[in-house]
């Protein structure tokens, strides 16, 4: 029964959140950065993703790996002038992501991820488990330190 | 066996998340794949080797102060700024990029023809990057030369090659016991102090 009733209201307040996602926009967009729009809000979802797989987000990459791989494929089939083969290579180039990107990207992030480690960090009511808020903290920095970094070189790059 | 610049190509972009080689930002492809080598920038953090405060460097009570800030000094350079590496001086750099190693190629940073005759050294012994690593690679940067190197980030100092290994390995170092840098997305001080023979010394 209780553990129904934090599902529903775990389930209600990613609800609430999901729904949100224009109100983080526009409180970015606040911060006078660069004008966010929807493509923005877009690099930043695809930003996520990345950020997700625990990589440094200050870049993304405009072509998909099937593509490319089909590419690279179909050289090796033919006899490729230097052109060419530079020509398919050219597509590994990564377009730099604004820093009002990065930080909403950040900011979805955490927000679908947060709770999982919360929950990894405090027992449930009438577990013998300790707390470990250690596990939150080694988070916290991660994630942090990615966006942090990913700042650095976008700027660098821009 | 040695990877070509397609072999490479092709690891980036493997369906099998467990052969894909990741390489993160890639600015410039055309001139970062070489036939067998992809160029690597300098990143934006360095650390310097203070001695202000140490005499030497002392097996024992020395590597067991953990606070890195002791021994090093860290510098972030942003785009406009740029550092001189004076002749002999020696510090620590990181790759802009960031990489994440299948469990089946193992790699090699070197320095670059360009910067080697201008007297930049890039690594001092640590060039070897295992299969399983995730993070920036380390410059251990060096003058040997005359004239002080003006450095910044974006560079182009270096060069990574990959190897495939004759198997994939069943401890790759992010299951390794004790490793010690992995991760991090730019530069860090030595860990030597963490290993154990090290700890026995100050017991």
């Amino acid at each position: 029964m209780e553990r129904e009733k934090k599902n529903r209201l775990a389930e209600a307040v990613g609800v609430f959140l999901r729904s949100n996602f224009a109100t983080i926009a526009s409180r970015v967009n606040s911060l006078r950065l660069r004008p966010f729009g929807s493509q923005q809000l877009e690099h930043a979802k695809a930003l996520q993703k990345k950020l997700q797989s625990d990589l440094p987000i200050s870049c993304r990459r405009e072509s998909s790996d099937a593509d490319i791989l089909g590419r690279l494929n179909s050289l090796a089939e033919s006899k490729p002038t230097r052109d060419q083969v530079y020509d398919v290579l050219s597509e590994f180039n990564e377009t730099s992501a604004a820093s009002s990107e990065i930080l909403t990207a950040g900011w979805l992030h955490k927000i679908s991820s947060f709770e999982e480690y919360l929950k990894r960090s405090f027992p449930e009511a009438g577990s013998s488990r300790n707390v470990d808020l250690g596990v939150y903290d080694r988070y916290l920095v991660r994630v942090d330190e990615l966006l942090l970094k990913s700042l650095e070189l976008a700027a660098i790059r821009t | 066996m040695l990877l070509s610049e397609i072999d490479v190509a092709k690891r980036l972009v493997d369906p099998d998340d467990n052969k894909r080689l990741v390489i993160t930002p890639i600015i410039n492809a055309r001139e970062q794949f070489g036939p067998s080598s992809f160029d690597v920038h300098l990143g934006t953090d360095f650390r310097r080797l203070e001695n202000i405060n140490r005499s030497s460097i002392i097996l024992g009570e020395e590597f067991s102060i953990e606070d890195e800030a002791y021994y090093t000094k860290k510098v972030v350079l942003s785009a406009r700024h740029s550092v001189f590496l004076h002749p002999g001086e020696f510090v620590l750099a990181s790759t802009l990029e960031y990489f994440l190693f299948p469990d089946d190629l193992a790699g090699r940073i070197e320095g670059r023809s360009s910067w080697g005759r201008l007297g930049l050294l890039v690594h001092a012994t640590a060039g070897f990057v295992d299969p399983g690593f995730a993070g920036a690679l380390t410059f251990e940067l060096s003058n040997v030369g005359r004239l002080p190197i003006e450095l910044k980030a974006g560079l182009r100092l270096g060069q990574v090659c990959f190897f495939q290994m004759s198997q994939s390995s069943l401890i790759p170092y992010a299951k390794k016991h004790r490793a010690k840098y992995l991760g991090a997305p730019g530069v860090q001080g030595s860990r030597a102090h963490a290993d154990p023979e090290m700890k026995k010394r100050t017991s």
